[in-house]
């Protein structure tokens, strides 16, 4: 009898978790991406990639495609290599965020030549003719929101900036800076007394703010191209006594691009005064998307559609409630 | 013994596979040239163990795309460990080696821009390496400073000029010979590896065939006895170094060929692999002992095991671990190659001076 029961219970079980199992293979095989493997090919690893990443995984999972992720360590010969490897195992597409813009183009050429749609993120090819999408933040834009802000900000007050810039050799290092310069002009008040020239690496950022900081006590400003730049800045004016809220008279006016989980948390806090949130959820999703659309769908992109630059989303401590959801390093 | 069987026991690779080097040979009758190969490649077996492992557990390791994409790795890396071996070898070693090639191919990409030639731009890349070579070369010959700190040094002040000249960016826009050239194979061989193995037999060439190699190993091994026999070790560390320079101006315009672009970070990731390639391989870094074909094996085997963990879905940063513990392996087992053939030597010596007692004994009983 017990035997019996044992029996059915076993079949039961077998039987519910092959109906479990045909269930969710006919609803991945419903996805748009199902049965499609697409190479990531990242160019380096910080906190704004893993964002990224977490982001790009949650929609291939969506999207039920198969991702395959390389990350390149900051090295234009290990990306080519990389993306050779994804050529030679023949994925249906490469999405990547190149570490170098014109070294990148070879490689679109290698994909193209084996039939293999290549999509850049983030970071645009030299020459953007040359890939089949390329969807990215506005960074020109970001610069000349976070700008503006700092104009809205000061008003009239006499104020020296200090603009920590990113990678001069990248499109978003050079773009932010060009923006933020565009947003300030014509007020001959703010004033740059110092352009740190970062490669996007904290370490410059300590020294160049320390030394802004001894010839100009009185700082009235800083703009930082990437969130990844706050913890030396905080350290810095820690150290000259600065280090104040919105609000205070001893405070200075931080802005950052990116909207990472320690700008979102510097901006809720009262430590900085607006963030520049780029939106990678979207960034990462229409990137799949786009390779979906040429390989399974045949679909020739739209020249309009081909080249996205999706502007940031400015946060403050005062519209943050609205927007937090928008803002990736707000979510939890 | 012959002054010179030390020096030929040290050798490897192109130098010396007849048999010279002795007790393989006369301990184990018909396996010494055999025995020999793998005394002077010691990571060929680990090679040839690796490859056929690889082409069972991983797919599509032995397809031809995925040994065209190992050799193509392998182009640039090829010329810079044959300059790195030659340096090591006269006892030196030089750290500006990546610098020189971002400032070569920088230099290199700028008249390619201006003037659409590649010749120019050839020109111009072996100029700037053979000026750094040079600078390092005056520095460790008649400035009499250490190798480290004379291209540690050079290493800092060519990376900062690079970054001067482009601000950090990378050029592009070279001309299509060069991109096409850059992406052609040749008998199924990608050209940027033919030109790199080129390169690199040719110096094996020099070095296993030519008085110039002789000198360098005796130079390597032991200075003084270089100088008593009449070498001008100070010249020759002169001229290893102004080779090691133009070398890696070769290595630049084929970096410019495989990746169509050049910027002042292109040799910021080579300097570490190139000393391990030439570690791994045997040579030693006290100079003397090694040679290229050794390098040319480390490097091999370091491309095929990064391509392998690639294909594994391995990240970079795990591909760094092996190499590091690889390299440390290799450093062990070069040492413990070296100390055996020391043992080898002395015990051969013994025996060679015992045979010649007894001789004398049978010479001297004979008069009596």
């Amino acid at each position: 009898m017990v035997a019996k029961k044992s029996q059915r219970l076993s079949i039961g079980l077998v039987a519910a978790s092959l109906l479990t199992f045909a269930w969710a293979t006919a609803r991945a095989a419903d996805l748009p991406g199902a049965g499609l493997t697409i190479c990531l090919s990242l160019d380096k690893v910080n906190a704004f990639r893993e964002g990224e990443l977490k982001l790009w995984r949650k929609a291939a999972a969506d999207l039920g495609v198969k991702l395959v992720e390389q990350v390149a360590g900051e090295d234009a010969q290990r990306q080519s290599s990389q993306v050779d490897t994804c050529i030679a195992q023949k994925v249906n597409g490469i999405v990547s965020i190149p570490w170098d813009n014109q070294a990148v183009l070879q490689d679109i050429e290698r994909a193209h030549a084996a039939n293999i749609p290549f999509a850049t993120v983030d970071q645009a090819p030299a020459d953007t003719s040359t890939v089949d999408a390329h969807i990215g933040g506005d960074p020109t834009s970001d610069g000349l929101h976070a700008g503006r802000q700092l104009v809205a900000l000061v008003g009239d007050k006499p104020t020296t900036v200090v603009d920590l810039q990113g990678a001069l050799s990248a499109v978003n290092g050079q773009e932010r800076d060009k923006g933020f310069k565009a947003g300030i002009k014509g007020h001959a008040n703010i004033k740059i007394v110092s352009e740190v020239p970062t490669e996007w690496h904290p370490e410059p950022v300590l020294g160049g703010m320390e030394n802004a900081l001894q010839a100009h006590p009185d700082l009235g400003a800083v703009f930082a191209a990437t969130d990844g730049f706050l913890p030396p800045i905080w350290s810095a004016l820690q150290k000259a006594n600065r280090y104040a809220k919105v609000g205070d008279p001893n405070h200075v006016i931080v802005l950052s691009v990116d909207g990472d989980p320690q700008g979102c948390a510097a901006v809720k806090a009262g430590w900085a005064d607006a963030g520049y949130a780029t939106p990678i959820a979207l960034m990462t999703r229409n990137s799949l998307q786009v390779i979906i659309d040429i390989v399974k769908d045949h679909k020739k992109i739209a020249d309009k559609d081909r080249i996205q630059l999706i502007p940031g989303i400015e946060y403050t401590k005062d519209n943050l409630s609205t927007v937090a959801d928008k803002v990736w390093g707000c979510s939890k | 013994m012959r002054p010179d069987r030390h020096l030929d026991n040290r050798r490897s690779g192109f130098t010396d596979n007849s048999g010279r080097s002795g007790s393989a040979r006369a301990s184990v009758p018909g396996f010494g040239p055999l025995l020999n190969i793998f005394r002077n490649l010691p990571m060929l077996p680990v090679i040839l163990v690796a490859v056929l492992v690889l082409s069972f557990t991983i797919d599509g390791f032995m397809s031809v795309s995925n040994l065209q994409n190992i050799m193509r790795q392998l182009s640039v890396i090829l010329i810079a460990v044959t300059g790195q071996t030659l340096v090591l070898l006269i006892g030196g070693i030089d750290l500006s080696v990546g610098a020189a090639i971002g400032l070569a191919s920088v230099c290199g990409a700028f008249v390619m821009h201006y003037t659409d030639s590649p010749m120019l731009g050839l020109l111009a890349c072996l100029a700037i390496g053979a000026g750094i070579g040079a600078l390092n070369g005056f520095g460790v010959s008649r400035g009499g400073l250490q190798p480290f700190i004379v291209t540690f040094g050079m290493m800092l002040t060519v990376r900062a000029i690079g970054f001067l000249l482009t601000g950090g960016r990378s050029i592009g826009k070279l001309p299509k010979f060069v991109l096409k050239t850059g992406l052609m194979n040749v008998a199924g061989l990608p050209l940027v590896f033919v030109l790199g193995l080129s390169v690199a037999v040719l110096m094996g060439l020099v070095l296993s065939r030519t008085v110039f190699g002789e000198k360098i190993y005796l130079a390597g091994s032991n200075p003084r006895a270089a100088a008593y026999s009449g070498i001008s070790v100070e010249q020759l560390k002169f001229q290893v170094y102004l080779i090691a320079g133009v070398l890696a101006g070769v290595a630049a315009f084929v970096f410019m060929m495989r990746l169509g672009a050049a910027t002042p970070t292109a040799g910021d990731q080579l300097l570490l692999p190139t000393i391990g390639a030439v570690v791994l391989g045997g040579t030693s870094l006290t100079g003397g002992e090694g040679g290229i074909l050794r390098s040319i094996s480390g490097a091999l085997l370091i491309a095929i095991l990064i391509k392998s963990l690639e294909i594994m879905g391995a990240q970079f940063w795990d591909q760094m671990i092996v190499i590091g513990a690889l390299t440390a392996l290799g450093s062990a087992l070069g040492a413990w190659l070296g100390r055996r053939r020391t043992k080898e030597s002395k015990r051969e010596d013994l025996m060679e001076r015992h045979r010649q007692v007894v001789a004398d004994g049978y010479a001297d009983g004979a008069t009596n």
